[in-house]
């Protein structure tokens, strides 16, 4: 395509890349004289690339997400085959099934289905224990009588047999109450939290992930909830981001590199020059194939001079 | 290409290799579509690098392997950006969004103002227009990539592209002027 053809926005893309003859430099001053498209678009782009250049920083932000994004396709790739969509189905149905046969049977032997029983039955020493107390005029209790497999003879019925089942109100609080006071469990706090932070209220996701610190100390989102908490204190907070980084590069595992150069960046702005070589020395020795490494081997090279 | 094949075949070194080469381009994209000083930018880079390793298989090589990722970036980055903009609306906080946006990193010199409105409507068609239309948008006055290579990118006939792209800016021009913001700018063209 010969250049003279081009669109003027296409004139104006190629002179933020310095390819425009002087020729094209004045037809593309002539378009942005008389086009409101070409005068929006010679300020959009500027406006652009000062949002998107390189800042400081970023070669530790590119690490970073390259990091991330080894660590989640990593575990894609560790997750489980899942099944063909068809036998997954069968499968489905087979499960559904047996659930509703062991239901039925279920409540079958509970009492729950009516049965046919023409002719009264003859008290049992079940029943006994029951009207004994009636006519002892006290009050019962929640009781159900397991029926026998067989009828048992009456001497050897123990009130053993004679199981309390435990209404749903007695037992457990409703749904509403456990939504109400309930915060979740870890999974579904992480979650919560990790919303809100993309939302950009990240004060609220960072309550978020204390509570659930609090509550689910033991839980396996402690260590991402702990190097998330990290990387927001660490501006404004710096010692209580570190405190958070140390207790999950003290964890071991996956993350103990991103904690080691979470350690390693604010122990340097902290003037603690020993604790950041500390850091940044174990990083080394530990991850060699880590993204991290190139960059603090730069770092520490710099630092040792 | 190599690498690409080497990355689909389970080759970490080679996986590594490729996503240092491709990801400043996605972080370049990421930034352009939801701003550059947005608190998510790490996140939805991280989520475009995953889209772009995992839709490697798709890569047949008729465009460069970072076109190629520019595009998955492109398209990851814009779904982010209206799903967040979809949660802000739930929490009624869509004036909120749209003056972070307005507001940049910093209070603006009114020079800078007409700019920075052009950008939030450049973003907001790109979130409002249908999907071709609003790729082909989004990758020649976001991304600032000429009609050819839009047209490589997309895989798509050069006219089609234009076609796309004729619609997309008449769209972008009668926002702009509709918009109190720019009459200034509007009012000198006339």
């Amino acid at each position: 395509m010969s250049i003279s053809h081009l669109d003027p926005t296409d004139l104006l893309i190629r002179c933020r890349r310095e390819q425009l003859t002087l020729d094209e430099q004045r037809r593309l001053s002539e378009s942005i004289e008389v086009s409101l498209e070409v005068r929006l678009m010679s300020q959009i782009l500027p406006e652009l690339e000062r949002e998107s250049r390189v800042r400081p920083g970023d070669d530790v932000l590119l690490a970073r997400i390259n990091a991330g994004a080894l660590a989640v396709i990593r575990a894609q790739s560790a997750a489980p085959v899942r099944l063909p969509i068809k036998r997954r189905t069968v499968m489905l149905l087979v499960a559904a099934a047996v659930l509703l046969i062991a239901g039925l049977a279920g409540a079958w032997l509970g009492g729950a289905l009516p049965r046919k029983t023409p002719a009264p039955p003859a008290p049992t020493a079940q029943s006994k224990v029951v009207d004994n107390a009636k006519q002892a005029g006290k009050k019962q209790p929640s009781l159900s009588v397991a029926p026998p497999q067989s009828e048992p003879p009456a001497d050897v019925v123990s009130l053993d047999s004679i199981v309390p089942i435990p209404t749903p109100a007695a037992s457990a609080p409703r749904a509403s109450e456990t939504r109400a006071v309930s915060p979740g469990t870890a999974s579904e706090l992480f979650a919560r939290a990790n919303s809100l932070r993309r939302q950009g209220r990240v004060g609220e996701a960072a309550v978020l992930y204390e509570l659930l610190l609090d509550l689910y100390p033991n839980s396996r989102e402690v260590g991402p909830t702990r190097l998330a908490l990290g990387k927001y204190l660490q501006p404004k907070q710096p010692e209580r981001a570190l405190a958070q980084y140390r207790a999950l590069a003290s964890g071991g595992g996956a993350l103990r590199a991103e904690a080691l150069w979470g350690i390693s960046e604010i122990a340097t702005n902290l003037g603690d020059r020993s604790a950041a070589q500390q850091a940044l020395g174990d990083l080394l020795r530990e991850f060699p194939d880590s993204p991290y490494a190139e960059v603090a081997r730069a770092r520490a090279l710099h630092d040792s001079h | 290409m190599p690498l690409a094949r080497g990355a689909v075949d389970g080759d970490v070194a080679a996986l590594r290799t490729l996503l240092t080469t491709v990801t400043p381009n996605i972080l370049r994209v990421v930034r352009r579509v939801i701003g550059g000083s947005h608190p998510d930018v790490e996140d939805v880079a991280q989520e475009c690098a995953v889209e772009f390793v995992n839709a490697l298989k798709r890569f047949r090589g008729e465009s460069s392997i970072r076109h190629f990722a520019a595009r998955v970036a492109l398209r990851t980055a814009m779904n982010a950006r209206r799903r967040q903009r979809a949660a802000k609306r739930n929490h009624g906080l869509a004036t909120e969004l749209e003056a972070d946006e307005a507001a940049g990193e910093g209070a603006a010199p009114d020079a800078l103002v007409a700019s920075r409105v052009g950008v939030q409507l450049a973003r907001e068609l790109c979130d409002a227009l249908p999907a071709p239309q609003a790729e082909a948008l989004a990758l020649h006055c976001v991304l600032g990539y000429t009609m050819s290579e839009v047209a490589s990118i997309c895989g798509a006939p050069l006219e089609t592209v234009r076609s796309r792209l004729r619609s997309a800016k008449a769209a972008l021009v009668a926002h702009a002027q509709a918009d109190p913001r720019l009459r200034d700018l509007v009012e000198e063209m006339a």
